[in-house]
């Protein structure tokens, strides 16, 4: 019995496929490089996660594992001296929180802490700064939305220091914008625990 | 092949910048501190962001400190408190403010702009809807970014 004849294209050459390969192995490390290095340590040879954004993100994620580290030295040690906070302000020593940060803003600067949260997550926080009152504002926004959003409101006014929590009404982040409002530099110190998956500097 | 190989890189690349820098941009809001002028000790918070309604931006104010049941005339304006400027968004979209017996007022507008993400901009408070010349408390918007 006689076969049909079959419709063969030419296999690419040896020269051809080299050629995609690297193309491939060249758009990867560009991406490995200029994308993954920035945003998972800060580094940024090439200026790429400056431009994107992502360089911030890979130092707080550092900062992050050093006091997660720090925070894992301390409770392994026989004795631990608790500072009390001052009157009036929030207790923010503890083994509890999973997450700290500490932010410094000048005089009218603002900053934006966000925790990434699916809906119904609840998260738990303290807050508190070492010089007076400031502008906060704590909201939540969904995954890529626009710019003129306007963002889901928990709770703002103006306070040297807050805690409760924050149960997600939406997958999105959702955290803390402060506006310092006076004359002189105010330190602020957030911890965090609960379900979340991460808390960075937007 | 190579034009296919060439190309579906350049796809990778945009689209990856595309979705991480979505995934980081900021939205935009204003917040603003109303401060009492010539003696009058009003103190409270401003802020101006986007609309429920695209194309449009909300504004908002609240304060303690004022004269209770007194009226007060409020807008955004263009510039900064020590320049002045034009209303923004059309004087008619605000309402007046009523102070309550515990000297606090809170007041909301719909402007029907689109909320800018750049210039200056500052909320002012009027002694009367009569007398639109003496402002009783001013605060500039700071962009949250």
């Amino acid at each position: 019995m006689q076969q049909p004849p079959v419709s063969r294209e030419p296999l690419p050459s040896r020269r051809t496929l080299a050629r995609a390969t690297a193309v491939v192995i060249g758009v990867a490390a560009l991406l490995a490089v200029g994308v993954v290095l920035p945003a998972e340590t800060g580094r940024d040879p090439l200026g790429m996660g400056a431009m994107l954004g992502l360089t911030e993100m890979g130092r707080i994620k550092v900062a992050l594992a050093q006091d997660a580290a720090a925070d894992a030295t301390l409770a392994g040690l026989p004795q631990r001296t608790v500072v009390p906070a001052p009157s009036g302000a929030i207790a923010l020593s503890g083994n509890a929180w999973r997450d700290s940060m500490r932010v410094t803003l000048a005089p009218n600067k603002g900053v934006e802490l966000k925790l990434d949260m699916q809906k119904n997550d609840t998260a738990f926080f303290a807050w508190s700064t070492d010089a007076g009152e400031v502008y906060f504002n704590r909201h939540g926004e969904p995954p890529n939305a626009p710019k003129d959003y306007a963002a889901h409101s928990y709770a703002k006014g103006m306070a040297p220091a807050d805690q409760g929590e924050i149960v997600a009404v939406f997958d999105g982040v959702h955290g803390w914008f402060w506006r310092n409002r006076t004359n002189a530099t105010v330190t602020i110190t957030l911890k965090t625990r609960g379900t979340y998956r991460l808390l960075k500097q937007m | 092949m190579k034009t296919y190989v060439t190309a579906a890189a350049a796809l990778l690349v945009v689209a990856s910048s595309s979705l991480l820098y979505a995934a980081t941009m900021p939205h935009v809001a204003w917040d603003g501190m109303v401060l009492g002028k010539a003696g009058s000790k009003i103190r409270g918070l401003t802020e101006m962001v986007g609309g429920k309604v695209k194309g449009t931006t909300a504004v908002s104010v609240n304060y303690k400190g004022d004269v209770p049941g007194a009226t007060r005339a409020w807008h955004v304006h263009i510039g900064s408190c020590k320049k002045g400027g034009a209303i923004f968004g059309g004087a008619t979209a605000y309402t007046r403010l009523t102070v309550n017996a515990a000297g606090a007022a809170e007041g909301k507008a719909t402007l029907p702009v689109t909320l800018p993400d750049s210039g200056d901009f500052y909320v002012n408070v009027h002694e009367s809807p009569t007398k639109m010349g003496t402002i009783i408390a001013c605060g500039d918007l700071l962009l949250e970014d």
